[in-house]
């Protein structure tokens, strides 16, 4: 999964249950504050206990640039700087998304206690508001983290017995066992779902054997490395 | 885990490449010109390597050291190529 790049961070203000991005932000920031409470006791030793209360605050500011009003779908700061908006409570919500298409949202209503426009002579001119959570906000749960796929990977030297034309190795019996690579000897032998050709090896895994070549059966002295993964 | 592939070019003369990274890994595969070799605990014959752990040593046989010549600088075309896939 890609982070999450700040352009796809989005506030936006809800009005007649469409939401609209307020201005055109180049920075948002929410906070969540929870009260927290001293729980030391005479048994705490020399580092303060602490718990939480259960109440939190959250609060969400963005600032940006801004248009007289809102024609082009952006909530224009003068808009929000009416009494009748300003005044009165709001629900905004905070859009998040990825590269990959991931996103998660986070809603809630809020009141709007600050905001302010400035204009700098050789600049443009930028908005910025605060809005302060009034009750709980509310989003998706979020699943916990999994622990990553387990993989194991080795390499396991077989001595061939003169004559066969296969080996075999209890481990590679395991479930979950992946064949990175075989090399007979020395020489890198390739996969195939058949009967093994010249540089070839057909591999049996429920039954850990590695076949070669029927027809080139091992001389005294060879080997077969097997190198392996096991997936979990 | 993590697993890297490491390539050298063999020193003429030589008969192993020595590598702090190598320390203390568990190697997965040695190839010297493609050929892969196998892992023993004596000394390496033909196709065989041996490895120090706490040296990040890999010994070849040491009856067939790295050609190339010995004297002067070597072009790179005539030195021998080893891979060590290793997991750390």
């Amino acid at each position: 999964m890609t982070p999450i790049f700040g352009y796809d961070a989005v506030v936006s203000l809800i009005v007649d249950a469409v939401a609209y991005p307020i201005f055109c932000a180049t920075d948002m920031a929410l906070r969540v504050k929870q009260d927290v409470v001293l729980a030391t006791t005479a048994s705490s030793g020399i580092a303060r206990h602490k718990r939480l209360r259960g109440l939190y605050e959250w609060s969400v500011t963005t600032s940006g640039l801004t248009k007289i009003n809102n024609s082009d779908g952006q909530i224009s700061f003068f808009y929000l700087l009416q009494e009748s908006v300003r005044g009165v409570q709001q629900t905004i919500q905070i859009d998040f998304s990825d590269a990959e298409g991931n996103d998660h949202s986070i809603s809630g209503t809020v009141i709007i206690p600050e905001l302010g426009i400035n204009g700098p002579a050789t600049d443009w001119s930028t908005a910025d508001i605060t809005f302060e959570g009034t009750g709980e906000f509310s989003m998706a749960a979020v699943d916990p983290p999994e622990p990553a796929a387990c993989e194991q990977e080795d390499t396991l030297y077989i001595d061939a017995v003169a004559g066969q034309t296969s080996v075999h190795h209890d481990l590679l019996e395991q479930d979950g066992v992946v064949i990175l690579s075989v090399a007979r000897t020395g020489d890198t032998l390739y996969a195939t779902n058949g009967t093994p050709g010249s540089l070839q090896f057909l591999a049996d895994l429920p039954n850990g054997d590695i076949h070669i070549d029927p027809t080139v059966p091992f001389n005294s002295g060879e080997w077969v490395a097997v190198e392996y993964k096991i997936e979990s | 885990m993590a697993v890297y592939t490491n390539n050298y070019l063999g020193l003429p003369g030589l008969d192993y490449v020595q590598d702090a990274g190598l320390a203390f890994a568990t190697i997965l595969k040695v190839t010297r010109e493609g050929k892969v070799h196998k892992k023993v605990d004596g000394t390496p014959g033909s196709l065989e390597f041996r490895y120090t752990s706490s040296g990040g040593k890999i010994e070849f046989n040491p009856n067939n050291p790295f050609r190339g010549p010995t004297i002067g600088r070597p072009n790179a075309q005539e030195l021998e190529k080893i891979s060590i896939k290793y997991k750390v």
